[in-house]
């Protein structure tokens, strides 16, 4: 039972990484209708922002004296290195492709993505960057059950960026006024919205959180790569689907819930089959587009006028 | 003349919206019937469930008897039945001729085996298709035209194709959605007189979906009214146009008057 | 989009003084550069380097296939083509006959998934599953790790059936999935199949994989190089993949697959069965995925998981994107610049990848059509229209 009981809150630690990734692909879905198949790399790059950002401060001497200031730092980096990233890609590789024919920008992200994972190898000579355990190990242990400081962070980390995300899509104008150009974009701009602007946005928006997943992710395994991105980031479309598309609430639901259902089932599952975890992510992924696309809280589409 | 069309208490929801509410519908053959209605009264949803798009939740959609509720859109093609859409629908990058010989699709035999090593029946099969669409595209008032890339002609040109395309099956029944829209006077009249065309050449049963009254008054034998999903009065065309309540849901709704005049 | 009006005004005035030659000055010219083409061996010792690009007689011949497949080239020219083709490759020493091996090979891997892509327009990013399947099979039945030496001709078509029962049974969960779903989804299958070949090992040999596996015996008869055997088996499957596909795209078969590419719901009102010809293309394109990894093990003898990456399947979609989707010549062009020249200027072969990508958002932006585009495609991607809405976008009916 303990054993159970531990797996579920390492399930639902990584489920907030997937939580936090996913609603990028969610927001830009909703927005633009198509799979922004770099995402998983704009997470990577946050993932190397955080690297980077610990191993310059080290030597200085804030570094020396106070591990929580690296810390914060290398998070701060990676929510401004990620969105800049998006930003970018969104004007070079999506924006000229709006009105083209639906093939066009999935080709185009698909390329972003290849080009991404293989600058970064290509610059970085493709061994793993280690985080250097900068964050203090070991953990509360409440009724037997063992909780990282880490995890903590993660899970924290994304509730609350969650709640701010929610916020601003609620509460503020910029927020409206995304949701109003993911419903129709033609009646938005007739309301005065500005588009491009909204769209922008958005790949910032779900960027940061992405880049904040991108340094938790170093914080929790200790170490980032060029390829990191790749199967976290289907993981987390897969949540986004299971949430259905376009539903920010959803995602993020979808992704604690993949990160419980991919832990539990290799738990469940018999000793050789170990390394099934992303096996069952993908079959899941499968499964859900094709039995149930709308996923299980129904999508949000625009109308496509 | 026989029935072709028999349509039963048809019953369409869509999350709680019914867009078809209980319609009865006969069609007999070789006859030019029209599917009236102000905006939103379900007119294409019918002719969506008529073709297999959409299934029906309740009711019977039957074609010389045969039902047709739960058979695949393809299916129903090669079943005869064949169809032009409101916004029009071609297949823009290829061209003319090459939109009517998928139409033609169900008439044609070759199958890829077929097509890789082009033995003599499959060269003569794809000969008499492609002499078949040309006269199709003659028939249409398109002579000469089937080398033209379909996005790039004229947009009375294009609802032509659309129907040449439609009629290349050599459909039993061909559903007109709004073949007229965004013509003129003189442009209807013409569609006109190629929709007769239609009926007293090829034999061919016709249901058309029109919103210019002039044009379905002058060629219609026999019209069905819808508002709201349901049907509120269908007959021949004097009958129709004076029925109160058909005046009343075109009027009443703010439609342009003039519509409705003879 | 002002860059692009820009590359597609001046592409449209170098055709249009090209169709101002005559037929005969087109042929002269046709047949002028294949025989510089056939010549090139004699001119450039191998191995010699010259302006600092080390082999300039595949960059040159690369150039001269691209000046003819541009031209047009008719039946005999074809034939010609083929031809010079194979008597350049005799000349060629090994280094630049792996060179060409890779093209070979991609150029088919691009011809089968063109037309599950390029004609279907159905984007299937699991391409490498089927590959890995005709891989294996070769593999396994003919290696010593189950001690079986079946011969190629048996063994290939029973590989080909497998990859397209494969193609076939993928297929047929997707139907319903359109554009980018399709694509994640095959891309799923893909990994899948991915991680099973490295999970299987009683039967692919898991991790380590297969080794020493045998080479096609009957192509003893041309030439005894085996790898220059390999290649002219290589290209012999690509002119008849390329055979049977031009004459696939001619036909009933080929318009019910364009009918689908455009506009699914309405083909389908038009008549054609759109899961057999969905499924027909998927199929189709697994085998020659299938074929492909025949050919593959049995160059390369040894086999093991890292050989099926995305990566490989990725590389097929550049190739058609890049070449000029869903046109031959394109595929052609394709391989060649996206596989051939990375291999020939050695010092960006590291950044390969790198390019690559850059090249697909490159392409898109500017040129979407890709090099040796179908003239109507080009028509399609430059209009710049948004796709049709479905039938069922207006619930209530318009009317």
């Amino acid at each position: 039972m303990e054993v159970w009981l531990q797996q579920l809150v390492n399930g639902i630690s990584i489920g907030a990484l997937y939580a936090m990734i996913a609603v990028g692909y969610s927001m830009v879905y909703g927005v633009l209708q198509m799979i922004n198949f770099a995402h998983g790399e704009i997470f990577m790059l946050g993932g190397f922002a955080g690297y980077l950002a610990i191993v310059n401060l080290e030597r200085t001497p804030l570094g020396h004296d106070s591990r929580f200031a690296v810390i914060v730092l290398a998070l701060i980096a990676g929510m401004i290195a990620a969105p800049l990233a998006a930003i970018a890609i969104e004007r070079v590789a999506y924006r000229p492709l709006r009105r083209a024919p639906r093939l066009a920008p999935l080709i185009s992200a698909i390329g972003v993505s290849v080009f991404l994972q293989n600058l970064v190898l290509r610059m970085d000579g493709g061994r793993p960057r280690y985080y250097q355990d900068i964050f203090p190990a070991g953990g509360p242990a409440i009724a037997g059950i063992h909780i990282t400081w880490t995890q903590i962070l993660l899970i924290g980390g994304a509730v609350v960026s969650m709640l701010v995300l929610q916020f601003f899509l609620h509460r503020t104008r910029r927020g409206r006024g995304i949701r109003a150009v993911a419903e129709d974009q033609q009646v938005a701009a007739l309301m005065g919205v500005d588009v491009d602007a909204a769209i922008v946005t958005t790949f910032a928006a779900g960027a940061v959180l992405a880049g904040l997943a991108g340094v938790m992710w170093g914080l929790q395994f200790n170490q980032v790569d060029h390829f990191m991105g790749f199967v976290p980031g289907i993981k987390a479309f897969t949540a986004a689907v299971l949430g259905g598309i376009g539903n920010v609430g959803g995602a993020m639901l979808g992704g604690f819930f993949l990160g419980l259902a991919e832990t539990l089932a290799v738990q469940a599952l018999p000793r050789g089959f170990a390394n099934y975890q992303d096996v069952v992510a993908f079959a899941l992924l499968i499964l859900v587009l094709v039995l149930r696309p709308g996923g299980i809280l129904g999508e949000h589409l625009a109308k496509r006028a | 003349m026989a029935t072709l069309l028999t349509v039963r208490d048809l019953v369409k929801r869509f999350q709680g919206v019914v867009a078809v509410d209980r319609v009865n519908l006969e069609v007999e053959e070789r006859s030019i019937a029209a599917l009236i209605g102000p905006n939103g009264a379900g007119k294409t949803t019918l002719f969506n469930c008529l073709t297999g798009f959409y299934r029906p939740d309740a009711g019977a959609i039957r074609l010389d008897g045969r039902l047709l509720n739960r058979v695949p859109p393809y299916r129903i093609a090669e079943l005869g039945v064949s169809r032009t859409f409101q916004n029009i629908r071609l297949f823009g990058a290829m061209t003319a001729i090459e939109n009517v010989l998928v139409g033609e699709h169900r008439l044609g035999a070759t199958g890829p085996l077929g097509a890789v090593l082009r033995l003599p029946p499959a060269v003569r099969d794809e000969h008499e298709l492609v002499e078949r669409a040309r006269e199709m595209l003659d028939f249409a008032g398109l002579r000469g035209r089937g080398d033209a890339i379909a996005r790039s002609l004229p947009y009375g040109d294009q609802r032509r194709l659309e129907i040449a395309r439609a009629l290349g099956s050599r459909p039993r029944l061909l559903l007109l959605d709004e073949p007229t829209a965004g013509m003129n006077l003189q442009e209807s009249l013409t569609m006109v007189a190629l929709i007769r065309r239609i009926r007293d050449n090829l034999g061919t049963t016709i249901i058309l979906i029109e919103h210019q009254m002039r044009v379905v008054m002058g060629v219609s034998e026999h019209i069905t009214v819808l508002d709201y999903g349901e049907k509120i009065a269908e007959g021949p065309p004097d009958l129709v146009q004076r029925d109160p309540r058909v005046i009343e849901a075109y009027l009443g709704r703010g439609t342009a008057a003039g519509h409705v005049a003879p | 989009m002002h860059l692009r009006a820009i590359a597609s005004d001046r592409a449209a005035a170098v055709s249009a003084a090209w169709q101002r030659f005559g037929v005969r000055v087109r042929l002269a010219v046709v047949v002028a550069i294949l025989a510089a083409m056939a010549g090139l061996p004699l001119i450039f010792a191998p191995e010699t380097s010259f302006l600092g690009i080390p082999d300039p007689t595949l960059v040159l011949f690369a150039a001269g296939l691209y000046a003819v497949l541009r031209l047009g080239l008719g039946w005999w020219g074809r034939v010609l083509l083929v031809a010079v083709l194979a008597y350049y490759v005799n000349q060629l020493n090994s280094t630049q006959l792996d060179t060409v091996f890779l093209v070979a090979l991609s150029a088919l891997l691009g011809l089968g998934l063109n037309i599950v892509v390029g004609y279907a327009g159905l984007l299937d990013l699991g391409f490498v599953a089927f590959f890995a399947i005709g891989a294996y099979t070769w593999g396994t039945l003919n290696s010593p790790f189950f001690g079986l030496h079946y011969p190629y001709v048996l063994v290939a078509p029973l590989a080909v059936a497998l990859a397209a029962l494969a193609g076939v049974l993928l297929g047929i969960p997707v139907l319903k999935l359109r554009g980018d779903y399709l694509a994640i989804v095959t891309l799923g299958f893909g990994e899948i199949i991915g991680r099973l070949s490295n999970n299987l090992a009683p039967l692919t040999g898991g991790a380590v994989g297969i080794y020493g596996i045998g080479a096609p015996a009957f192509l003893d008869v041309i030439t005894n190089r085996p790898l220059e055997q390999i290649i002219y088996l290589c290209i012999v499957c690509c002119v008849i993949v390329a055979f049977c596909s031009g004459r696939l795209h001619d036909s009933r078969t080929g318009r019910a697959w364009e009918a689908i590419r455009e506009d699914e719901d309405v083909a389908a009102a038009m008549g054609v069965n759109t899961v057999y010809y969905k499924l027909l293309a998927f199929g189709i394109g697994a085998a020659v995925g299938g074929l492909g990894g025949t050919i593959f093990a049995a160059k390369v003898s040894a086999i093991s998981p890292p050989n099926f990456v995305l990566d490989l399947s990725v590389r097929a979609v550049s190739i058609i994107i890049i070449g000029g989707m869903g046109t031959i010549p394109g595929v052609i062009m394709g391989a060649v610049v996206l596989v051939g020249i990375p291999e020939v200027l050695r010092s960006i072969q590291e950044w390969r990848l790198v390019i690559y990508g850059a090249l697909l958002v490159a392409m898109m932006v500017l040129r979407p059509e890709g090099l040796l585009p179908e003239r109507r495609r080009a028509l399609e991607l430059h209009a710049g229209l948004t796709p049709p809405p479905p039938v069922t976008s207006d619930p209530t009916g318009d009317g």
